[in-house]
């Protein structure tokens, strides 16, 4: 038993792989939020004057709000001029991956992400992916931009796209997720300063995954990037995003903001393994992770479909919604959300029926261990004239240990008789039955917990691109290292 | 200043004067629970559906002393008596029970109804009491309290009718093995009303609330029920019928406070015309409360374009050893069924009355099934003039909310 408590012990110590800080040279704006700062973010990335004016439009908005307080989650106020809004590495950009500073490249390297463009990983075929590489406040690289070109598809750092597309900017930013929406979206409208930008044209599939990986690396700063995906008629393109952060003390605050469009026929698939630095045993620092993700299916038929796997950051506040205006078009949500320690969670979704015949799906599976909170939130909204509408909702909720919380808050509303909402939920703990079946067959209890939880987060996995459910099975795996024992 | 404000304002001068109805009474607690937490505005967390304005400016006006004109018909040897003539011993009962079960700063209506009381009755059923009946009808018509204290061992019923309007808090102490059957029967009325049902049950006992109800202008209902022993049962069952524009606002807070209890909630709502359904139903279980079996299913079915119906099915648990589950659905009658019956030679008006019925009946326990069945039966309701259908355009006009996911007004 002492022998296994140690191992347990061990295997704790090393528990945050990605908590590691690059040090290089960064050029970093000081703390505090004012007029000036916005203007100051706005010049750095040579924005063109009407994006300036949007940004302070946004910060005026913002000074007039307050920070949400109905989340199930509990943390000291925020002191907003105590955070620094830009920190990026010094230097000119680089305009290809050989000019990109080589301990950046080793980071990514570290975290397992291929900045190179290898067509083949020790003699296996693997699908290429293309990578956006965003280091605290700015995109660093960007892979496979020729090929993806070749086939009309735009991706690139928002910021590029300000200059080099600034009328599809122009008419989608702010069109999903408004700069007054709510009080973090409003802050990251002002302050933020670099995010991924994809257009997919009409009627094509895009060639690759596209990918960002969002890297926190200075100290005291805040990451407020800005993701905006359009699909025209017809496309498809399916989206990965991860995250980490080295382990600090402090809190830091991560305000992103993320916008689907999917026009007529056009599908969207995005998926998050969300793996930002939850703090340690005793909860002290971590990020703080408010983020806003919305989609619009806009055009009939169209499809987005949110999976996100979250085990990272000390706070989560994040509801991935798709408003379904388009008739018949199609909204899913699968999120598997697992916190440990003294984590905080309090994700869902949204789905807001609107055009006629429009179909939404929700999964959602909670696990709880140590001493943690995790809670479930999410509306789904039939308006008067989403006739035929129809959603599936199903939450559960899984407990390790008996100091944490598991929580379940869906608002179901319903203005039209032939829409059909379903909803339910259950609550249960490990069953011990399963746990006996592993552990007489020579399976530790460690090892037996993860598979029960595998198993438990299957439907969600399968919605997961192959190299990222290999790679959320492996983080729920370490992120429930000393749950039991 | 809100409406909320200028009432909590007055009600605080008001407070001044000295109470006419039970002046023995301490008002104090209320009045510093009133203080500190303030009375629900529109659009706040708990009332996002429900607009309690029209509930204070309804009744801005002093009530007057307004002696107990209803009555209490009990037998089994009951004891009953009012507020206002209680003896030195009932006095006592009451000051060490009224309120223990209600948490004012989370119910501050019911604060509110303390401050200004004018009708109360305490009701004790002795230990081991067998047949306890307790018929509760029209008593003051304004704010009024009902306390009844079960016995240890007791079985005893209780059945309400109250007339509208009426601001009732009713508080159930349910001793260690004593079994409460608690029936309310809500007649539809046009004025805005507020009450309360806050409930203990002690080890071993067992307890079942049936509510059916009609709508008002704006009635709410808040039911809150503890278990605080092992082995206590919760029942719950709700069943509404709404038509023309009644609006009817349910909460129910089941609190597990000690583990071993176990609790059933199942709700089934009927809305008709222009009316609203708001219905949410919390399980939470505390730290430490292992071993509870909890269970929800609340389903509405809507009747007309213009009805409405809101759900929210809460769970809140910090124990792991413990069954919780809860299921909601929304939806209109079912087309196959309707079908169904009307290929087996029955007309569609009564095979839609037929399945409404046997919908509702899903919520009716056996005690009280009857008069249940006599006020929601589709026969027994006016028929709303049917609204015309919504045009596309109309349905589209909608535009997103500028403000948060959820309403965060709570701040």
């Amino acid at each position: 038993m002492a022998e296994g408590n140690e191992t347990v012990h061990e295997r704790l110590s090393s528990e945050y792989s990605a908590g590691f800080v690059t040090d290089i040279e960064s050029e970093t704006l000081p703390p505090g939020l004012d007029e000036g700062i916005v203007r100051q973010i706005s010049s750095k990335k040579e924005e063109p004057g009407w994006m300036t004016d949007w940004r302070l439009e946004a910060y005026r908005r913002w000074r007039t709000m307050r920070p949400p307080r109905w989340a199930h989650v509990q943390f000291p106020p925020i002191d907003f001029q105590a955070i620094s809004y830009f920190s990026a590495p010094r230097g000119n950009r680089p305009r290809s991956l050989e000019e990109v500073d080589p301990e950046i490249l080793r980071t990514y390297e570290k975290l397992g992400i291929p900045l190179h463009e290898q067509e083949a990983l020790a003699g296996v075929e693997r699908p290429n992916v293309a990578v956006d590489a965003v280091f605290d406040s700015v995109s660093v690289a960007t892979t496979f931009r020729e090929t993806l070109r070749d086939a009309g598809v735009i991706f690139c750092p928002i910021a590029d796209a300000m200059r080099e597309h600034p009328d599809l900017v122009r008419k989608y930013l702010g069109s999903v997720v408004s700069r007054a929406d709510n009080f973090y979206a409003a802050l990251n409208s002002a302050v933020f300063s670099d995010g991924s930008f994809v257009y997919v044209p009409k009627n094509t599939r895009c060639p690759m995954e596209l990918s960002t990986y969002f890297r926190i690396n200075a100290q005291n700063t805040g990451q407020f990037e800005r993701t905006l995906i359009i699909a025209d008629k017809g496309a498809y393109v399916s989206y990965l995003e991860g995250c980490t952060a080295p382990m600090r003390d402090e809190n830091q605050l991560h305000a992103a903001v993320v916008e689907l469009v999917a026009l007529d026929d056009a599908e969207i698939k995005y998926s998050t393994v969300q793996n930002w630095f939850p703090g340690d045993a005793e909860g002290r620092g971590g990020i703080y992770n408010f983020v806003t993700k919305r989609g619009a299916c806009l055009g009939a038929r169209s499809k987005i479909s949110w999976t996100q796997v979250e085990t990272g950051s000390a706070i989560t506040w994040k509801y991935p919604s798709v408003v379904l205006r388009g008739d018949g078009s199609t909204g899913e949500f699968y999120s598997v959300a697992l916190t440990n320690n003294r984590q905080q969670a309090d994700t869902g979704t949204k789905m807001l029926h609107i055009g006629r015949d429009t179909k939404s799906t929700i999964i959602s599976k909670g696990i709880s261990a140590g001493q943690s909170q995790n809670s479930y939130r999410g509306r789904v909204r039939m308006n008067p004239a989403a006739e035929g509408a129809r959603n599936y909702t199903q939450c559960d909720s899984l407990l390790i240990g008996d100091r944490c919380g598991a929580h379940t808050f869906p608002f179901i509303e319903s203005r039209v008789p032939s829409a059909v909402v379903e909803h339910e939920a259950t609550t249960s703990k490990v069953n011990d039955d399963q746990l006996f079946l592993c552990q007489q067959r020579g399976i530790d209890p460690e090892k037996a917990i993860s598979m029960i939880v595998n198993g438990f987060c299957k439907e969600v996995f399968r919605q997961l691109p192959m190299e990222f459910a290999v790679e959320a099975g492996k983080l729920l795996e370490v992120s429930l290292e000393g749950a039991v024992g | 200043m809100t409406a909320a404000e200028q009432f909590q304002a007055r009600l605080f001068d008001d407070a001044r004067a000295s109470p006419r109805y039970a002046s023995w009474l301490d008002r104090g607690p209320s009045l510093a629970a009133l203080a500190d937490a303030p009375l629900p505005e529109p659009r706040s967390y708990t009332w996002e559906y429900s607009n309690p304005n029209p509930w204070y400016e309804q009744n801005a006006r002093r009530t007057d002393n307004r002696p107990n004109a209803g009555k209490v018909v009990a037998s089994g040897g009951i004891r009953v008596a009012d507020f206002d003539a209680a003896d030195s011993r009932e006095r006592c009962i009451i000051e060490a029970n009224l309120n223990a079960t209600v948490d004012r700063r989370r119910y501050s209506l019911a604060a509110v109804n303390d401050v200004l009381l004018c009708g109360g009755v305490v009701i004790e059923v002795p230990e081991r009491a067998r047949d306890a009946e307790i018929e509760l009808g029209h008593l003051t018509g304004g704010f009024e309290r009902v306390l009844l204290i079960v016995g240890a061992g007791a079985e005893a019923t209780l059945v309400e009718t109250p007339a509208s309007p009426t601001h009732r808090v009713v508080e159930c102490l349910v001793g260690t093995g004593a079994s409460l059957r608690h029936l309310r029967l809500q007649g539809a009325a046009d004025s805005f009303e507020y009450q309360l049902v806050s409930t203990r049950v002690e080890a071993g006992a067992s307890y079942r609330f049936g509510q059916y109800a009609q709508g008002s202008g704006m009635r709410r209902n808040d039911v809150h029920i503890e278990s605080a022993g092992d082995g206590a049962d919760i029942g719950i069952r709700g069943a509404w019928h709404l038509s023309g524009q009644q609006h009817l606002d349910t909460q129910v807070n089941v609190h597990h406070g000690i583990g071993g209890g176990t609790s059933r909630q199942t709700v089934r709502g009927v809305v008709n015309d222009r009316a609203k359904a708001v219905f949410n139903g919390r399980i939470h279980i505390a730290p430490g409360a292992q071993n509870t079996d909890a269970a929800l299913s609340a389903k509405h079915m809507l009747l007309a374009r213009t009805a409405q119906a809101y759900a929210k099915p809460e769970l809140e648990i910090y124990a792991n050893d413990v069954r919780c589950a809860h299921g909601a659905t929304m939806g209109e009658i079912d087309g196959d069924a309707l079908f169904y019956l009307r290929s087996r030679g029955i007309g569609e008006p009564a095979a839609r009355h037929l399945l409404i019925a046997g919908f509702l009946e899903e919520a009716m326990a056996d005690h009280g099934r009857e008069e249940a069945r006599a006020l929601l039966s589709p026969g027994s309701l006016q028929p709303g003039k049917l609204p015309r259908p919504l045009t596309r355009k109309e349905g589209s006009a909608f535009r997103l909310p500028a403000d948060a996911y959820f309403h965060e007004k709570l701040s």
